[in-house]
């Protein structure tokens, strides 16, 4: 087997896109150094507002990582933005005319023989109501109708594409991911972001592998297939969230005759969790599985939001993450960088315990991606880069509408012109981000992003001091990104009185803070070096 | 030596046989005074703090505080002039000598502190200092 692993992740559902927007961010942390993904999402529904936030945040991360010889840039190490990601979409249309329901798709409705084998089969196992509704907002916890549908989606799509015709822009996107996995051959890792509790990702997660297998069978005309030596990794993550339960009144019509109800998730976890337990198939499929729990109370995602119903899918599906979805992001990241268990021949089920007590559930630096150095990188990217978001966007005010990276990049320009080449497209595309990653303040109102968003979701410490997670305005004028840690260890030179952004600034101005000191971190262009610049100033500015 | 203690702690009023030497001391002590006054404007910069947000004065603040400085410089050593020497220096041909340097002075001394200052922010120009000659933006 060569050396050099090609990685491949599927974030598939509204749940999988969260753990995608996770990834993403440890990405912009760099605790992907140097590495490339295909990162293919997976839904069922084109206008879910999680996907689209998800996509849309990778496609930022790609403008501020693009360069003029790649859309998607270079891989770099020891920086933030330090992974490369090719993103893919798929998504199985249930939009269109004739496209909307089971019975639909299948021509069960046109089959005018009653006692049809076909139409026999599917009374069996699907009821009427499950063979009515409207799929455009996801299979809704029905399981078992999903892997069948999303089964029938890839394996047709496999069918089009070979035959040619009638194929749409963003299905030529799934050709050229199923291009690069045949390509990747034994090198091939390929992780899958989903719930087992809920409806697309569950559905999926079981018959991924044997789908995309067969859909490369199909496009190659038997003469293609994933390699036997690929490796798959998945999530098992049960039940984290609930949302408000469907009345009667809304499941009167066909269309929302089935609506997923949250009441039913630990249960939905338990029966899943008995299936990859015992089913032979995904047991051989998959070298590692990572079981993911939550044994708090659910988070609710309709509190405070005065529904009237309960939200299926759609543009409104805008849920806040959740620290199970960042345990995910570890789980994609212990299965990327540890051998591991990659040579059994049966799934390994891993997991690891955080300490709760008191109702009071503590997160160390060393409960994501492993204690010793693993602990020591993930502190130090972590922290880092949270202090990057504050100097963008509490130090210089990029929360309250002004560009922040703007700001830090003029205090380079008082001492050089090497980045006189980024515009303020750039800066502000930058602080966008942080934006999404950290928070706004929109008309005096704090709007949480990823971060306070996973941090609203821990009831107790998140690696950083409670200081550094503050929302109130005068706390965050006070602020020191340089005092994030409780560990004084780890706080930056800072002047008595002064603080530590004095001593940052003048650190960011030295020459040797410079990335063309660090060759290692393959920076060549302009914003590459930047960001690699602020990075080199960030770690010189630790006390130790 | 002893020209610099007759200037500073002189009894009795000089005529003009010490002028040439007064003069030689005065243009030194220009010297000397645009020197300290740098190093109190290098002091100065250092102690303005760099200022976040989308407003920062620290830049405006360190050019400000090197132009006060700049003209305290020949103020100071015009008012040394005016209250320490030239009350010691007998009125008539010694006086009339020394008049335009101790005008020119002041103004050596000024021009130096703003050479000086070119200098220290050209050659320090990744330190506050750089701030004194930087474009503000």
């Amino acid at each position: 087997m060569s050396k050099e692993k090609k990685c491949f992740i599927i974030g598939i559902g509204g749940t999988g896109m969260r753990c995608l927007e996770t990834f993403t961010h440890m990405c912009a942390m760099g605790l992907y150094d140097g590495m490339e993904f295909n990162v293919l999402t997976l839904d069922t529904d084109f206008t879910n507002g999680n996907k689209n936030r998800t996509e849309n945040l990778i496609k930022d991360y790609n403008n501020i990582k693009k360069t003029s010889d790649s859309k998607n840039g270079t891989a770099n190490n020891d920086s933030f933005f330090s992974a490369k990601i090719n993103l893919f979409e798929f998504v199985t249309d249930y939009n269109a005319n004739g496209r909307k329901r089971f019975s639909e798709l299948t021509n069960l409705k046109s089959d005018n023989d009653d006692f049809s084998d076909s139409k026999m089969l599917a009374e069996l196992f699907l009821s009427e109501d499950v063979q009515n509704f409207d799929l455009s907002h996801g299979y809704r916890a029905q399981t078992h109708l999903g892997s069948y549908l999303m089964y029938h989606a890839i394996t047709d799509l496999a069918k089009r594409l070979k035959a040619g015709v009638d194929i749409k822009d963003g299905e030529k996107q799934f050709e050229e991911f199923l291009n690069l996995l045949y390509n990747a051959k034994e090198d091939a890792r390929i992780f899958v972001f989903g719930s087992i509790f809920g409806g697309t990702g569950a559905s999926s997660i079981p018959v991924i592998p044997k789908a995309l297998n067969d859909a490369l069978d199909i496009y190659g005309d038997g003469k293609m297939s994933i390699d036997k030596g690929a490796k798959f990794g998945a999530t098992l993550l049960s039940e984290y969230f609930k949302f408000k339960k469907p009345a009667d009144s809304q499941k009167s019509n066909r269309d929302n005759a089935i609506i997923a109800d949250s009441s039913f998730f630990t249960l939905n976890s338990q029966a899943a969790l008995q299936f990859y337990q015992s089913d032979p198939t995904v047991k051989k499929t998959y070298q590692k599985m990572y079981h993911i729990g939550w044994p708090i109370d659910a988070i609710d995602y309709s509190k405070g939001k005065n529904e009237k119903e309960t939200i299926t899918g759609g543009a409104a599906q805008k849920n806040q993450c959740h620290i199970t979805e960042f345990m995910c992001g570890c789980a994609a990241w212990d299965f990327f960088h540890s051998e591991r268990f990659l040579s059994e021949t049966e799934s390994v089920y891993l997991y690891k315990s955080v300490r709760f007590e008191d109702n009071i559930l503590n997160f160390s630096k060393d409960d994501f991606i492993g204690d010793g150095k693993n602990g020591e990188l993930f502190g130090k990217k972590f922290g880092n880069f949270v202090a990057f978001m504050h100097l963008v966007l509490t130090k210089n005010e990029g929360a309250l509408g002004h560009d922040g990276v703007n700001l830090l990049l003029k205090r380079i320009g008082e001492v050089t012109d090497i980045y006189s080449a980024l515009d303020q497209k750039y800066t502000s595309l930058l602080t966008k981000y942080f934006r999404s990653f950290g928070y706004t303040i929109d008309n005096g109102v704090f709007v949480p992003g990823w971060l306070y968003q996973i941090k609203n979701s821990v009831p107790g410490k998140l690696v950083l001091d409670s200081t550094a997670y503050t929302t109130v305005p005068k706390e965050l004028k006070k602020l020191d990104a340089g005092e994030l840690f409780t560990e004084k260890e780890l706080h930056w030179k800072s002047k008595f009185m002064g603080g530590s952004y004095d001593p940052f600034i003048s650190t960011l101005k030295d020459e040797d803070t410079l990335p063309s000191s660090n060759k290692n971190q393959n920076a060549n262009v302009t914003h590459e070096k930047f960001i690699a610049h602020i990075y080199n100033s960030i770690n010189a500015s630790i006390n130790n | 030596m002893n020209n610099v203690l007759t200037i500073l702690f002189v009894q009795k009023k000089m005529n003009l046989r010490d002028i040439d030497g007064l003069i030689t001391n005065t243009y030194m002590f220009a010297v000397i005074t645009a020197i300290v006054m740098i190093g109190i404007a290098i002091l100065v910069a250092s102690m303005i703090q760099f200022q976040s947000g989308a407003n920062p004065k620290d830049r405006m603040k360190r050019k400000i505080w090197f132009w006060i400085l700049a003209v305290l410089t020949p103020v100071i050593f015009f008012v040394y002039n005016s209250f320490l020497v030239l009350p010691n220096i007998k009125a008539g041909p010694a006086m009339n000598k020394f008049s335009l340097h101790s005008g020119l002075s002041p103004v050596i001394a000024f021009v130096l502190f703003v050479v000086f200052g070119i200098l220290v922010s050209k050659l320090f120009k990744r330190k506050k200092v750089g701030n004194w000659f930087n474009k503000v933006n």
